[in-house]
């Protein structure tokens, strides 16, 4: 039997090309996209780009402020601020994009099975979802970080089952809207094997949401991740994260504010720069907000 | 007629009102901010915190006191508080107290009489009431009542410091009223009730300890009328509330820098610290290797600069040569450390040490460290330090309580520790470097290093030294023991960290802070506002 008779609607090309011409000619997205870009380099070439080390101490040159070789100042152990951030922007976004991440795949494939197989499986994934979705994101983040131990693995680990139930429950619900659908009926009707419809046509018409949603989530996982470190749940010191330089400088919150300055100025705008992108990708990939 | 009538009640409370706040405004009341959650115990017997015991301090008196600002334990130089003259049996095995007469207790309990004392004592060495310094009286055989103001203690074993490691106002020996805790039971410990200067009000759990004046002291009333003790666990919080002026003294944050940056911010505003405050060490676990080895040992004292702890504390910072620091009877100044025991800072020196002892390129090491500030503090400086010397330590951060159930259990390698003592070595040397004292034994102590076991021995020395009745020869064996340690390097000493408060510019404490156990008194304090 030809395999090449029913039509597959995934992310086509040229929706791609409307996708990114949509979001380049937005000028708000086009500097959210800039500043994304602008992470990614630094997180790439970190240690090429900071100017020190961002761990060797220096107690002579101690809560310097921000002025001379050290151009966002020093903290209270003499570390360079700026290099600091830099190394942490390699931190956040390695969690902020691998927890979303990991999230997206495993939450897409068990919430397309839960809703495409239904029965005993789907009302027990469903439940499991319910009781998980029933914590705040940061509450469940810490609960699960605590009983992993901290560090900086863990903390992915965390954010990514914290996550989990969210993609779950958004791929049940496309998988059961496209499983209504013709061509998706069509497959089934021609004999196409389960796995097949499901990887051919279910998965490829929900990914468009679920990158949407991977999107919007990076901003928040790059804010948990912060919130984790502060707390003394995540990246450990001496490693720097946006969340620890703030928690190391509380102390000296009046007389040396810089890191804190910096550090939260760094997730401020890296949170604002995912929001932008990711509300702009969600307008540009949902059908009901074209007019 | 009742219009009128209404008006002059409606008056007179106002004119009451106006003159009950000119009252409150009239008194002095003094706001501390102490860096604590919570209090646990204002019962002396069962305090665990130096934030419990700054406020116990300004409740209750002890038999004798060093003079007030000062650490002079001297027997020439200490002053009676209950007590008002002592004697001492020649073989220092007999100490009969003499107390004041007409010392009053807060509330209405009477007296204060040898029956108190008695109680005290034998109260604190009672396993039932849980106290825990039950170790610093284990030494007192038997506390005798002569009559109703005399009280002898007979001790299991001559000592010549007795005094100094039982009876100075810290943590423990503090005399309370038989009768009240009696009556009292356990709710003595959010109920005080002292003899000092000033008597407590009222306790808001995590919030506040009210004292006020207490009229009948023996000694000056205190010119201060009430003392707010406001707990104030952030620093941050604890910062802004004193800038603001809503607080008069706080308790300041021993973490690098943030004395520097207050004299910055604040001028005007009066340090105080009490040297030697804290000891901080660095044990090392000689059951793991390569730390078994002394030459990994002394290379890890050479990689570590003592300047950058002078640097980073301040004027909180103080020397630390060996065991116990110099301020301390029986401990160590630098006269008396020969050269190659001070293991000054010296990378090339340490990286040739770790050479000979087969580690040319270092080694890496597992560690954790508790999340209390001066505790990872250290610890950051030592893993900075000594990563520049090859030694990488993989650091596991835990909270604070853990830290010390694991030590406790001998899980670290590298382990910073941070003490507070009286002010004699023999408590230190017992706790720390009797063989008795691993932390694997049943007899446990906080040996951590397991010295006494492994490499080295100052047990039998330490018995000896404790029965020399010659104070000269007593402090030379006592030098000579820690020289010892010092040569097997169990330990690598880091600084002593002072206690340290601010006070604003209008308080005046009426002395001069110097040394202390962790806290002073406020019954000669006054505001200039």
């Amino acid at each position: 039997m030809a395999d090449t008779t029913i039509p597959q609607i995934p992310l086509a090309q040229s929706q791609m090309r409307r996708v990114i011409c949509e979001l380049i000619s937005n000028k708000v997205t086009l500097v959210g996209l800039i500043i994304i870009g602008a992470m990614l380099l630094l997180a790439l070439l970190t240690p090429w780009i900071a100017p020190h080390s961002p761990y060797v101490q220096n107690a002579f040159n101690a809560n310097q402020a921000p002025g001379g070789t050290h151009l966002w100042g020093t903290d209270h152990f003499g570390r360079d601020v700026l290099s600091r951030v830099i190394w942490g922007t390699r931190v956040s976004l390695l969690v902020g994009i691998g927890a979303p991440l990991l999230a997206g795949i495993a939450g897409t494939f068990v919430g397309t099975f839960a809703g495409y197989y239904g029965g005993w499986f789907d009302r027990i994934v469903m439940r499991l979802v319910d009781l998980l979705m029933s914590f705040p994101t940061l509450l469940l983040g810490v609960m699960i970080a605590a009983a992993l131990g901290p560090g900086f693995s863990n903390v992915i680990a965390a954010l990514s089952i914290a996550l989990f139930p969210r993609f779950i429950r958004l791929a049940r619900a496309s998988t059961l809207t496209l499983c209504n659908e013709p061509y998706v009926e069509a497959a089934i009707a021609a004999g196409r094997s389960s796995s097949r419809v499901i990887t051919k046509h279910i998965i490829p018409n929900l990914i468009g949401p679920i990158i949407v949603m991977a999107t919007l989530w990076i901003a928040t996982a790059i804010r948990l991740e912060a919130s984790l470190s502060f707390l003394g749940l995540g990246t450990q010191p001496p490693s720097p994260s946006w969340g620890n330089i703030i928690r190391d400088g509380m102390n000296n919150i009046l007389g040396t504010p810089y890191p804190i300055i910096f550090a939260g100025l760094a997730i401020t705008v890296s949170v604002l720069a995912f929001n932008m992108v990711g509300d702009a990708l969600r307008d540009a990939l949902d059908p009901e907000t074209q007019v | 007629m009742r219009t009128s009538s209404q008006l002059a009640i409606k008056l007179a409370g106002l004119a009451s009102m106006l003159a009950m706040t000119s009252t409150v405004l009239a008194q002095e009341t003094l706001r501390f901010g102490m860096a604590a959650r919570d209090v646990s115990s204002l019962d002396p017997a069962l305090t665990t915190g130096n934030v419990d015991e700054f406020i116990v301090r300004q409740m209750f008196n002890t038999l004798v006191a060093p003079p007030m600002g000062t650490l002079d334990i001297n027997l020439d130089e200490i002053e009676g508080e209950l007590a008002k003259s002592w004697e001492i049996s020649k073989d220092s095995q007999t100490w009969t107290f003499q107390l004041r007469q007409g010392v009053h207790w807060h509330g209405g309990y009477g007296e204060v009489t040898a029956e108190d004392v008695k109680f005290t004592f034998d109260r604190l060495r009672d396993p039932e009431v849980g106290s825990p310094y039950i170790n610093s009286f284990e030494i007192i055989d038997e506390v005798e009542i002569v009559d109703d103001y005399t009280v002898t203690f007979h001790l299991k074993q001559p000592s010549a410091y007795f005094h100094a490691t039982s009876l100075l106002p810290r943590f423990g020996p503090y005399i309370v009223p038989k009768a009240a805790v009696e009556e009292l039971g356990e709710d003595f410990r959010t109920n005080p009730i002292g003899s000092g200067p000033f008597e407590f009000v009222g306790y808001d759990p995590g919030e506040r300890v009210q004292t006020r004046a207490f009229d009948d002291y023996f000694r000056d009333r205190p010119a201060i009328d009430e003392v707010h003790f406001l707990l104030v666990p952030e620093t941050s919080a604890r910062t802004l509330a004193f800038f603001g002026n809503e607080l008069d003294i706080i308790e300041g944050a021993r973490s690098p820098g943030w004395l520097q940056d207050m004299e910055r911010q604040k001028p005007d505003s009066i340090f105080d610290t009490l040297q030697p405050g804290s000891i901080q060490n660095v044990f090392l676990n000689m059951t793991i290797e390569p730390l078994d080895d002394r030459r990994v040992r002394q290379a890890i004292a050479h990689g570590l600069n003592k300047e950058v702890w002078q640097q980073a504390y301040g004027i909180l910072a103080g020397p630390l040569w060996g065991p116990a620091p110099e301020d301390f009877y029986g401990g160590l100044a630098e006269e008396d450390v020969p050269e190659e025991l001070r293991y000054d800072f010296d990378p090339e020196r340490a990286r040739a040490l770790l050479a000979e002892a087969g580690h040319p390129d270092g080694f890496t090491i597992e560690a954790f460290i508790s999340e209390r500030e001066d505790y990872q503090s250290n610890m950051l400086m030592i893993q900075d330090q000594l990563s520049q010397i090859g030694i990488n330590i993989n650091l596991r951060v835990v909270d604070h309580t853990s830290y010390h159930n694991d030590i406790n259990e001998g899980r670290n390698t590298i382990i910073p520790y941070s003490t507070s003592q009286p002010p004699i070595v023999v408590p230190i040397l017992e706790a720390f470097y009797h063989s008795d004292s691993i932390i694997t034994k049943p007899t446990r102590n906080r040996n951590f290093s397991r010295y006494g076991d492994i490499s080295g021995n100052i047990d039998e020395a330490l018995n000896e030294a404790i029965a020399e009745t010659d104070p000269e020869r007593q402090l030379e064996k006592f030098r000579d023991i820690q020289l010892e340690i010092m040569r097997e390097l169990p330990v690598v000493p880091i600084q002593t960290l002072a206690m340290f408060w601010v006070r604003q510019p209008w308080v005046e404490l009426g002395f001069v802070p110097q040394a202390g156990l962790g806290h002073y008194q406020l019954e000669k304090a006054h505001l200039n506002r």
